[in-house]
């Protein structure tokens, strides 16, 4: 192995040491960040699913949709066959 | 162009044939004219003598009539979000997105709303399909809050708006640092700004091209509810036509009508007092209740353009 | 004495606490069960709950543990002498700290990762859930208050170090930015962003900014006071901007300058021998509290940090991936912490001075010895940057951007943590208006630790930082206190010896609670009519924290004596 392959899969360790122990835990801070703002989002837009009236029902209907599979689609990510409650999701 | 006339009052003050009497006028003087009614216990049909739909049907030359609702316009909706759904996500979740359909679609509230965007529909043929569109509402309260409807939930939808910005800039930083798609469009967000834009379009469009026509009998109790009525709607930003009065006892009755007639004289004037700017259309009390486009017929000529 | 030796000495003691004291705790007292599917496994979920390799975890659980506090604690206590500071450091470490942090994480990783404030309600009773937040909410006002002193008195000494800090905010920005734009790995704009950090010291020593001009020399509107009420406004505009545009980069660039710092001092300690010019025991001077109790609130971070419970149940236990990994990464943790606080001792008594007559004159009394403590453990960091060959003045910068920055951090941190304490409060206490008013709780959270960071220091004395400082030592012992009491009364009712855990409890709430007593009665003294009142509440407090630990633990003895089925944990209903 030349000098230049040498150094550069040792960067490569590098790159993905730092990963691990640094960026690693920025990342999760920020998944946390994104699931708690779109789990408010949810939350706003199916108030009536958690028996709360909702004033814009109507006017966000078209958003239930693709909420729904978002949820659906970031639990099979997680590797979840079903969630949640009957009605939740599937 | 004031194009768009609501007529709005307690109800059982004859809206519903002063409104279809002023279509009938404008129809008249050669005005494409659509006149709906919003009331959910419809009358428009018994006044026009003529069955009604949801959808516009002609029933004199140039007058074309509906009886729009809430619920059927909330059901047409959820069936389409049903059908586009069916093309946009999984299969497995659908049986959850129809309850969750179902269950916003039986939220307080979205008859109301579902209404408004029905209206909004016929407001945005107006000046292409329609020259004129003439609205007769249901009972004031009603009325008033579906016109104050737009400003109330343009805010909220805001809300939402932001709400999901905030997520999609955290997301797309996230997207960015684990090396994901760059800046996919966001079919939420779009949905999200096309409702607000929709409402903001209909409160900019009332606010220039409608005027409210108010109508009352001549009586103490109306016009007190009157009075409420118009404080409501300018604080609302809509704008006031000439107010109805119907049912005005003519000068040369005798006997008992002509004693309520001298009590008519007194909210006459309180209301040509408080109507200074927008001014009064009186209308006789009339021996029968018209119906038919004949009958309607001299009542049209007596409101004129209002 | 060289640095070196107490360096090498200290780290052999902590070598064997974690060999053998976290070995027995491990097996004896919080039986960890490497068969046992941890949280991270069971409710798995990519966000929170992530199986994560023991060291990588440690990593990011120290970065989350370690900031200022470990370092002013110690700064300000080696008035006493090293002697006191480095025992107390060294015993708390071992036999407080080590057994809380990893008892911490044992519950809570028992108990579906759930956070210490839920545990106290779920282990103790509901009123321990109230107590938990009325601590955590004079936690963050105190810890708010001093550190926006702390940042204050740095500025004021060096002007040099404000362009660089403010420098960092939009480098921070930018670093996010870049990661997420080029989707590179973040290895090298990290370190071109640290070069970038630390080139600012240059442009920081051209452009000095200070406040001098405008700020009076005495009064109320003294530079530090000008600065402390800045920052303060500073940390309310921050605490509305989302986490990730500021606060969550400024974390990353930190988590960078810690490993640099440690590296720094350790290697300056090293190469260059200093000597430990400080006396081992220092006699107190009249009118400065004695050692016995009040070092045991001075060092709390450190020593022992109920602060780490908090990071230990709430982030931490969701990822671990053995529970057996819990004594590695909790008792490893503390003894980081520890090595912190070792690092400030020795930068306070070898690096700052050559002669034990200038030492003297840099600690002649606890009011100058606290007001000073940062400032002399940033030039003792200074000169063991400076045996590395980093020149003084640039050394001095250097370790009062490291302060700043994590002191920054943490008031950003604690003012968004303080509103939804303040929140939940106002719930409990029933005042709608201000549990649902953002922007109202976010005021109140901003304007308790102003008002607490500005104006205490009635009478005659003047104001002394230290005994705010001590305050704040006081809450986060009550926090560590409430924690082990979870933690004890856990491993009774499991029918397991709690005298490992009990002892560091006992000993925390007798220090805190006399120490409490005593600064009550010289504030009123002193007519202290900020800190008398603060001081009466959180004596209450530590009461009725000793009473429900103590009922908890009675009714947990007794049912393990009786050989009664262990009681169901308190459900909310």
């Amino acid at each position: 192995m030349s000098l230049r392959t040498r150094l550069a899969s040792a960067w490569r360790r590098a790159e993905a040491a730092h990963d691990q122990l640094f960026v690693a835990r920025w990342r999760q801070g920020l998944r946390r960040e994104v699931r708690r703002q779109e789990d408010t989002l949810r939350a706003l837009v199916m108030l009536e699913s958690l028996g709360v009236d909702n004033p814009v029902a109507y006017e966000t209907l078209d958003l239930v949709p693709y909420l729904v599979a978002d949820l659906h689609a970031w639990h099979r990510r997680m590797g979840q066959e079903s969630f949640g409650d009957p009605g939740v999701c599937c | 162009m004031l194009l768009i006339r609501f007529f709005g009052g307690k109800g059982g003050v004859g809206k519903t044939t002063l409104a279809a009497a002023y279509a009938l006028g404008r129809a008249g003087a050669g005005e494409r004219t659509l006149v709906v009614s919003t009331d959910p216990a419809h009358s428009l049909g018994d006044v026009l003598a003529t069955p009604l739909s949801g959808q516009p049907r002609e029933v004199a030359p140039l007058l074309w009539a509906a009886e729009i609702s809430g619920e059927e316009q909330a059901r047409r909706r959820v069936a389409e979000i049903t059908e586009d759904a069916r093309h946009a996500v999984p299969r497995e979740v659908l049986p959850a997105v129809e309850r969750h359909l179902a269950r916003a679609a039986d939220s307080p509230g979205t008859v109301e709303s579902a209404l408004l965007d029905r209206l909004t529909g016929l407001v945005e043929e107006v000046g292409a399909r329609w020259d004129r569109l003439v609205v007769d509402s249901a009972p004031t309260g009603h009325m008033v809050r579906l016109l104050s409807l737009p400003a109330l939930l343009t805010p909220w939808i805001e809300g939402l708006a932001r709400q999901r910005e905030r997520a999609r800039g955290a997301d797309r930083l996230l997207a960015g640092m684990l090396g994901g798609e760059r800046e996919r469009p966001d079919p939420l967000l779009d949905r999200l700004h096309a409702r607000r834009d929709r409402l903001e379009w209909l409160r900019a469009r009332l606010r220039d091209d409608a005027l409210v026509h108010l109508v009352l009998v001549p009586e103490q109790l109306p016009l007190a509810e009157t009075l409420r009525a118009a404080e409501a709607l300018e604080g609302g930003g809509l704008r006031l036509g000439r107010t109805v009065v119907n049912r005005v006892v003519p000068d040369d009755e005798t006997g008992v009508l002509a004693r309520r007639r001298e009590h008519q004289e007194r909210v006459l004037a309180e209301l040509a007092g408080r109507f200074s700017g927008t001014g009064l259309v009186r209308v006789p009390l009339l021996p029968d209740a018209l119906t038919g486009a004949g009958e309607l017929g001299e009542l049209a000529r007596r409101l004129g353009e209002l | 004495m060289p640095a070196i030796v107490v360096a090498l000495v200290v780290a052999v003691l902590f070598y064997l606490g974690y060999r053998y004291y976290s070995a027995y705790l491990a097996k004896n007292v919080y039986a960890l069960d490497p068969a046992f599917v941890t949280p991270a496994h069971s409710m798995r979920d990519g966000v929170d709950f992530v199986p994560t390799n023991k060291h990588v975890l440690f990593g990011h659980h120290f970065t989350s543990v370690a900031g200022a506090a470990p370092i002013v604690g110690p700064a300000i206590a080696v008035f006493w002498g090293w002697g006191p500071a480095l025992a107390w450091v060294v015993l708390g470490t071992i036999f407080a700290a080590g057994v809380h942090d990893f008892g911490a994480l044992a519950v809570s990783v028992r108990h579906r990762a759930k956070s210490i404030g839920t545990l106290a309600r779920e282990v103790i009773n509901r009123r321990a859930r109230t107590l938990f937040l009325l601590i955590i909410f004079f936690l963050l006002t105190l810890v708010n208050a001093v550190f926006a002193v702390v940042i204050g008195n740095l500025f004021v000494a060096n002007p040099e170090a404000v362009l660089p800090i403010l420098l960092e905010i939009p480098l921070a920005i930018g670093i996010g930015q870049y990661v997420y734009r080029t989707r590179s790995a973040a290895l090298l704009p990290s370190i071109v962003g640290v070069i970038l950090l630390y080139v600012s010291i240059l442009l920081g020593q051209l452009v000095p900014i200070s406040l001098a001009g405008i700020a009076a020399e005495d009064g109320f509107f003294t530079e530090r006071n000008i600065w402390v009420i800045l920052l303060f406004a500073y940390t309310f505009v921050a605490s509305r901007i989302p986490v990730w545009v500021l606060l969550q980069p400024r974390d990353y660039i930190n988590s960078h300058q810690l490993f640099i710092a440690l590296g720094v001092i350790g290697l300056g300690i090293i190469v260059g021998f200093d000597r430990i010019v400080a006396p081992a025991f220092n006699d107190t001077p009249e009118g400065s509290p004695h050692w016995f109790p009040f070092l045991f609130i001075t060092i709390a971070c450190g020593a022992i940090s109920g602060f780490h419970s908090l990071v230990s149940s709430g982030t931490t236990s969701k990822q671990l991936d053995k529970e057996t990994d819990a004594r590695y990464v909790g008792y490893v943790g503390a003894v980081g912490e520890g090595s912190l606080a070792l690092a400030s001792i020795l930068a306070c008594t070898a690096g700052i001075v050559a002669t034990t007559a200038d030492w003297k004159a840099a600690y002649p009394d606890f009011a100058t010895a606290s007001d000073g403590a940062v400032g002399n453990f940033v030039n003792g960091v200074a000169q063991f940057a400076n045996n590395i060959g980093v020149p003084v003045a640039i050394g001095t910068i250097f370790a009062a951007i490291v302060v700043i920055s994590f002191a920054a951090t943490t008031m950003d941190t604690g003012v968004r943590l303080q509103r939804y304490i303040v929140q939940e409060i106002a719930e409990i206490a029933g005042a709608r208006t201000i549990a649902r008013n953002v922007t109202l709780a976010t005021g109140i959270a901003v304007i308790v630790p102003l008002v607490m960071a500005l104006l205490p220091g009635g009478g005659e004395r003047g104001y002394t930082f230290g005994v705010l400082w001590q305050l704040f030592g006081t809450t986060n012992q009550l926090t560590a206190g409430l924690a082990l009491a979870v933690v004890a009364v856990w491993v009774t009712k499991n029918r397991r010896n709690p005298v490992a855990v009990l002892v560091p409890l006992v000993f925390l709430l007798v220090m805190t609670s006399w120490a409490l007593i005593v600064n009550l009665g010289n504030f009123i003294g002193e007519g202290d009519w900020v800190l008398a009142p603060l001081d009466a509440i959180i004596f209450v407090l530590a009461v009725w924290l000793i009473f429900e630990a103590a009922v908890a633990l009675r009714k947990a003895w007794l049912g393990a004596r009786t050989g009664a089925p262990a009681p169901e944990p308190e459900r909310e209903s």
